[in-house]
């Protein structure tokens, strides 16, 4: 029964009392993991902001979004160029208001290392939610604290999580959803906040949805009759209806349906639909099998990827499968094994997608060390000899990647990778005109707009072969004075997506470029475009650099692959052009660290 | 200037249905909110009996159901209770089934109210000072009481400062027609979920029956309002503005059974009455003697809602028109949609409450009953709104007459023989 109690106005003072007291009464209950939870974000922030803006290098999708959370922010618009529903708009959108509240472009002037900090904010936080998921999934504190240090301190999560990439913007809002499922009173509220959360992961990035079942199973298997029912209509109602926003804009904007069954390539009208099927269906084929030697998904994988850190993805895979036999800790198992399985089964890989098995890893591998302290505890098991287990479990641990360790987030703090664009940032600053038009990568694009150049005189060179819009505004390469580019871009004009940008580098005369410390190669070039026209070409300002006028790469002839869509083609895995040998991989003796960047060869 | 002026006011719009539909989704899953919860609006562990107890039941036209309830109270598995039936002087066929059981029960008395024109609080009223039990309840003559009900209410009554004890209600017929399954989900979700919620905020309306008071206390303050239209919900207001605690509780196996009125113009009749009633208690302004501004606050929103929500529904069609017609801004439209949602989510729960109402009850819910849930969200809102528009222009013309509603008697699956009152 309900009581309902008619008390004199103290009786609000007095609740009012007893609510400063219950605050206390948590924070007095948790003083313990509170104070963990501190020293866990004071090590993230250490690891993650010290350089941030140096390591690692600018990838291109970090500068899109930022360029689009410019253009949310600045024009209420959704993309600098014709949205094309690549990904729902929500975490540049988050993005534009970190970047509106901390006024984040006047205070930086750089582009890229807006979205980073993003990224840090992102972290920090989903730092904290991991900590409280690995604890109300019931680990020891010690191993919940080992599971987070685990996510923050290996070599992959260090090079990930510096990056303003979707799938860090995401993470808090997925690890929220876990965080809320497994709330300790099994709260009806908490349900609809785990379907919401979801829903905003998936309107980041539609991938998230693979979290869907994954909470629906915790919740039927946690939830206590009395509520189950309602608990589930209302996470599964939750997650619907607020994950429906995306479609529903595209509806009013009648974007959801494509014109023609066969969008791509030529139809001029973006439709969601009509990109996700070429996303998921069409552009297919070019990651190629993981266990196909000669495909990009093996390079990725190999090169890049395990190059980096091969324990914590291993120990986490080992982990997971482990796991399928613990009842308490199987849907982390399942969690990693599916983002494994989707991973393989995609046929396009996504690179930044790598950053979202971080904590599943670092779960995993939490979890299986927690079964086998539930294991010691039951065979009782003297305090002291578990004692001594954890201590040989961590010394080993300590000796095995320790070093390794240690040099990667001294390499991070150190390494000014990024030094070529800002330096080119600020050449172009001081040396052309308002009026000059560039083609260029969206980092440098976003750069020149903070500096006050007008965006029309900028055009990101992908909407220049791609965008119906600004091929025809533009015409082509020949419209523009300049041309900035960056040694990835320089590597891959061979491979025939991008004409009017290789044109351009072809037809032009450096006038300035860039070189990473340690490296050879300029990593970023600026060429005044030349059309022809000599008496044009000889009246740049004076060239920082006595380069030859000659491209900097031999061009293969145009390639005959069919055109990707309206815009770059994120998460998209060139082909390995079997004409050119310098495509190949670079031998592995020779990959240095800070370098994956340059030979990477996916966008996401 | 005229654009931002619309679109001002579409954000409050959208803001205020934001506001309504999530208290309403809120308010109606307070009950599940946690699993102890649940538990916890069930009624307290039986104790001995320790009070005598008076029984009301004012009955008028209803000859057709008024005797197998009186012999149904009668079987109150409690050692100290009395029923006394009310009938009106100018109503001999249902005086006439009141003194057949007054002849076969001994514990069953009849008064006969001689006021003009009648109403329940009048009859009500009649019967007070004859009461001799320590505690009044209240029941309409077509109710269905679980035999077990008032020991469990005598229970409640020996918690410390009780003097008013709310129990559940329940429509049962939700198979009858199409606006039935959502009338009956009204009460479930009402006496199930948020009345609790009430209670817990401060701020009750009681329920017509199944609802019990202190003799004593309730002689004090005169008994019932006799002009008012929802002279339940009056009382209610007007003893906890005084400072009388009130308890609530709810297990399905012990709810009072009834059925849905048996045409829509009875149904839109009674709720016209209720929120004509509301709106008495409203001006009125017994509740501004609620100790705390949030009681106030929740009493004014409770007592004020039919109207909010005839307002919005009649809104709504111009919202619509607005949102798909003008070429708003996509980020205001899509904001637009938020309530829409919520509304969807709030069919969602009542989805998964007719299920656990089928099971709760063992009644088969078929898909067609889930059909009418779905498809009658629509015709019931605008029900609801008529009747407040109704109520409003009753209340403004001054017209405070008793539109009774009518009982066949669907609830016990037998036909009936009720006149409209």
């Amino acid at each position: 029964m309900t009581v309902l109690d008619v008390r004199p106005p103290s009786g609000t003072h007095r609740e009012r009392r007893t609510r400063a007291q219950r605050l206390r009464a948590w924070l007095l209950l948790h003083r313990i993991d509170l104070l963990i939870v501190l020293g866990l974000l004071t090590v993230a922030a250490f690891v993650q902001a010290t350089n941030l803006q140096g390591w690692p290098q600018y990838f291109e999708d970090e500068s899109t979004y930022v360029s689009q959370a410019w253009a949310v922010q600045t024009r209420g618009q959704l993309s600098h160029y014709t949205y094309w529903y690549d990904h729902p708009p929500l975490g540049w959108i988050q993005m534009a208001a970190w970047t509106w509240l901390t006024g984040a472009w006047e205070r930086l002037g750089s582009g890229v290392q807006a979205g980073r900090e993003v990224a840090l904010v992102a972290n920090l936080v989903s730092t904290t939610l991991l900590f409280v998921l690995a604890r109300r999934t019931g680990m020891h504190r010690a191993i919940a604290v080992a599971v987070t240090l685990l996510f923050l301190l290996s070599p992959l999560s260090v090079y990930f999580q510096r990056m303003g990439l979707l799938d860090n913007m995401l993470l808090p809002w997925a690890l929220g959803a876990f965080v809320l499922a497994y709330s300790p009173r099994h709260r009806l509220v908490a349900s609809v906040g785990a379907g919401c959360c979801l829903a905003i992961a998936c309107q980041m990035k539609i991938t998230s949805g693979a979290y869907l079942p994954i909470l629906l199973w915790i919740l039927w298997r946690r939830t206590p009759k009395p509520n189950r029912r309602y608990t589930l209509a209302m996470y599964l109602g939750s997650f619907a209806f607020a994950g429906s926003f995306w479609g529903l804009m595209a509806l009013l904007k009648g974007e959801l349906f494509p014109d023609t069954p066969e969008w791509f390539p030529g139809d001029e009208h973006v439709s969601l639909l009509g990109t996700q099927r070429w996303v998921l269906f069409i552009r297919g084929g070019s990651g190629g099998s993981i266990f196909d030697p000669e495909s990009g998904g093996y390079y990725l994988i190999h090169q890049s990827l395990l190059s980096q850190d091969r324990w914590l993805l291993g120990a986490g895979l080992g982990a997971a499968v482990m796991l399928l036999l613990v009842r308490r800790y199987r849907w982390i198992g399942v969690t990693f094994l599916l983002l494994c399985v989707s991973i393989i089964r995609s046929t396009t890989l996504s690179w930044p997608f790598f950053a979202q098995f971080l904590p599943w890893a670092a779960l995993a591998v939490g979890a299986v060390l927690d079964t086998a302290r539930r294991g010691l505890t039951r065979a009782r098991v003297p305090d002291w000899a578990a004692a001594t287990a954890a201590v040989g479990v961590v010394a080993l641990a300590a000796t095995q990647f320790a070093a390794t360790w240690v040099e990667r987030i001294q390499l991070a703090h150190t390494h000014r990778s990024n030094d070529p664009y800002d330096e080119a940032a600020d050449w172009l600053a001081a040396n052309i005109d308002p009026d000059d038009t560039l083609l260029v990568d969206n980092t440098v694009w976003i750069d020149l707009v903070l500096q006050g150049h007008d965006p029309d005189n900028v055009v990101w060179f992908w909407k220049l072969e791609h965008d119906p819009e600004i091929i025809e505004k533009y015409g082509d390469w020949r419209s523009f004075d300049y041309v900035v580019s960056s040694s990835f871009v320089r590597d891959t004009t061979h491979l025939g997506m991008v004409p009017q940008m290789e044109k351009a580098i072809e037809n032009s005369m450096p006038v300035a470029e860039f070189v990473e410390p340690g490296f050879e190669r300029e990593a970023v070039v600026i060429g005044r475009v030349v059309s022809g026209d000599v008496a044009d070409a000889t009246a740049v300002a004076e060239p920082t650099a006595d380069a030859p006028v000659t491209p900097l790469l031999p061009s293969s002839s145009l390639s005959s692959s069919p055109s990707p869509p309206v815009t770059a083609s994120e998460g998209y895995i060139p082909e390995p052009s079997p004409k050119n040998s310098d495509d190949r991989p670079p031998d592995p003796d020779l990959f240095l660290p800070g370098q994956e960047l340059l030979i990477r060869p996916l966008r996401d | 200037m005229g654009g931002m002026l619309l679109y001002t006011a579409l954000i409050i719009l959208v803001v205020l249905f934001i506001g309504v539909s999530g208290t309403t989704l809120t308010w109606m899953l307070w009950a599940w909110r946690t699993p102890e919860q649940v538990v916890r609006t069930a009624f307290p562990p039986v104790r001995e009996p320790a009070h005598s107890f008076s029984l009301l039941v004012p009955a008028r036209h209803e000859q057709g159901v008024l005797y197998d309830t009186l012999a149904q109270l009668a079987e109150q598995d409690h050692p100290d209770f009395e029923i006394v039936c009310i009938v009106g002087h100018d109503d001999p066929e249902t005086m006439a089934v009141a003194c057949r059981a007054e002849a076969a029960f001994s514990m069953v008395s009849v008064v006969v109210d001689e006021n003009w024109p009648k109403n329940k609080p009048k009859a009500l009223n009649t019967a007070l000072p004859v009461c001799r039990g320590d505690v009044v309840g209240v029941f309409d003559a077509e109710d269905h009481v679980h035999p077990e009900l008032l020991r469990h209410v005598d229970t409640m009554l020996q918690e410390p400062d009780i003097d008013m004890v709310q129990s559940g209600v329940q429509l049962m017929n939700f198979w009858s027609n199409w606006y039935s399954v959502r009338n009956v989900l009204e009460y479930y979700f009402w006496f199930r979920s948020r009345l609790h919620f009430h209670a817990a905020a401060g701020f009750i309306p009681l329920g017509g029956n199944t609802v019990f008071l202190r003799t004593r206390v309730l002689r004090r303050y005169g008994g019932w309002d006799a002009d008012c239209l929802a002279e339940d919900c009056e009382v209610g207001v007007r003893l906890s503005s005084a400072g009388h605690r009130t308890a609530v509780a709810y297990e399905p196996a012990m709810v009072t059974r009834e059925e849905t009125p048996p045409s829509f113009g009875s149904l839109l009749r009674q709720r016209t009455r209720w929120n004509q009633g509301f709106l008495q208690v409203l001006r009125k302004g017994e509740w501004r003697r609620l100790p705390g501004p949030r009681q106030r606050a929740l009493a004014i929103y409770t007592l004020a809602m039919p109207f909010a929500q005839a307002f919005a529904g009649l809104l709504i069609p111009f919202a619509v028109v607005s949102v798909l017609l003008l070429k708003l801004p996509v980020s205001l439209t899509l904001f637009s949609f938020v309530p829409l949602m919520l509304i969807l989510l709030t069919l969602v729960a009542e989805v998964v409450g007719l299920g656990e109402f089928g099971r709760l009850f063992r009644v088969r819910v078929r898909l067609r009953d889930y059909a009418s849930l779905v498809l009658g969200t629509v015709p019931y809102q605008v029900m609801l709104a008529m009747a407040a528009v109704r109520a409003a222009a009753r209340e403004y013309r001054g017209d405070r007459s008793w539109e009774k509603t009518l009982h066949v008697g669907a609830h016990l699956r037998e036909a009936g023989t009720g006149e409209i009152g």
